[in-house]
């Protein structure tokens, strides 16, 4: 043996190896299966439906994430309308919302769109907020590549 | 494409009839590895069985609770019975269901475990850290008895088959992969496979014995 692990007991060596299947076909496995009394249709029934509720729910999940975030901006984008006739700092509540949707990274970015603006209009926030889905997105594609 | 998009693309594309056909199969053998309260490795603390370990691992990957990333590990069935590895080692070394101990487990040089966030605990390495008690070497002795009436009563379903013989070799030497095993014996590895299947179909017999080991 070219490895220097410890040596493996018979049992541990024997189960190791009747485990995997590789090398087995399909029916193998169920044949064996079906020997120790479990129900192959009811199990790939109940495999299924995990598989179709997991399913489901991961888009559900999405949708509303996606909802959630969609509700915010526009919400976002409806105060900045009022806000001549609002008293508190329309600057602190985008930055607040920025942290919340792109987490505290994403604010670097803001500050410095603001930085650059005098005045705020609709167009600009529509436009920061392109800018922060676009970082967001090259940040996820280039932490995948790493 | 974000990847949560990608992750669900992966996970529908899988065949899932043969992952869990596959992944009952490994939980199956894998419960033979310890040595259950129960006294039977199909009934698991908590009324599992291992076909239940085997469900709530997909039902893991699904909902998220274990993150699946498919660029890092592409082969799910292998992250699927890392998670029922895991699984199945918490039920056992969880809330005092051992008994006289598991069976004996080595350094396993898959390479696989040892990429992942959680390692799994060695049950062995208490007994390492402080001397043992007379009690822990009767219990040990009692286990060393049964594993080797185990070895004895297995060789006896394989006795007159040269191949078979020979792959029981194997095993005394702590080899246990396919590949190493074709290597060893100059054989072919689908020879392997074939003395796999050849064992699979005396898989009642050989239930009866590690039962009986437990």
């Amino acid at each position: 043996m070219a490895s220097n692990t410890e040596k493996k007991a018979f049992i541990e060596c024997f189960s190791n190896f009747m485990s995997d299947s590789e090398g087995l076909a399909q029916e193998d496995l169920v044949a064996e299966l079906k020997e120790q009394k479990i129900d192959i249709d009811q199990l790939k029934i109940d495999v299924a439906e995990i598989v179709k509720r997991g399913s489901e729910k991961r888009r559900l999940g999405w949708r509303r994430h996606a909802k959630q975030k969609m509700e915010g901006i526009e919400k976002l984008i409806g105060f900045t309308k009022t806000i001549p006739d609002a008293a508190i700092n329309a600057k602190d509540k985008i930055v607040e919302f920025i942290k919340d949707a792109y987490g505290p990274g994403a604010l670097h970015h803001a500050e410095a769109y603001f930085r650059n603006k005098v005045a705020l209009s609709e167009n600009d926030i529509k436009n920061l907020f392109e800018d922060l889905e676009q970082l967001e997105s090259m940040e996820k594609s280039s932490s995948k590549q790493d | 494409m974000g990847i949560e998009d990608e992750v669900l693309k992966h996970l529908e594309a899988a065949d899932w009839d043969d992952i869990g056909v596959k992944l009952t199969h490994y939980a199956h053998w894998r419960a033979f590895r310890y040595k259950w309260r129960t006294g039977n490795p199909d009934q698991l603390p908590a009324g599992m069985t291992p076909r239940d370990i085997a469900l709530r691992a997909i039902l893991k990957v699904w909902i998220g609770k274990r993150t699946w990333d498919p660029d890092k590990y592409p082969d799910l069935l292998a992250h699927l019975k890392w998670i029922v590895k895991s699984d199945m080692n918490h039920l056992f070394t969880s809330k005092g269901h051992m008994t006289s101990g598991r069976i004996n487990e080595s350094d396993d040089p898959d390479g696989l475990e040892l990429t992942y966030d959680e390692a799994i605990p060695d049950p062995l390495s208490g007994f390492c850290e402080s001397p043992p008690t007379p009690e822990d070497l009767l219990l040990a002795q009692e286990r060393t008895g049964h594993e080797e009436k185990a070895k004895q009563d297995l060789f006896a379903l394989v006795k007159g088959d040269e191949d078979l013989e020979l792959l029981w070799a194997c095993f005394d030497d702590g080899i246990d992969k396919s590949e190493l095993i074709a290597q060893e014996m100059g054989w072919d590895v689908t020879k392997v496979y074939t003395l796999k299947r050849k064992l699979l179909r005396k898989a009642s017999a050989i239930n009866k014995i590690m039962r009986q080991e437990q």
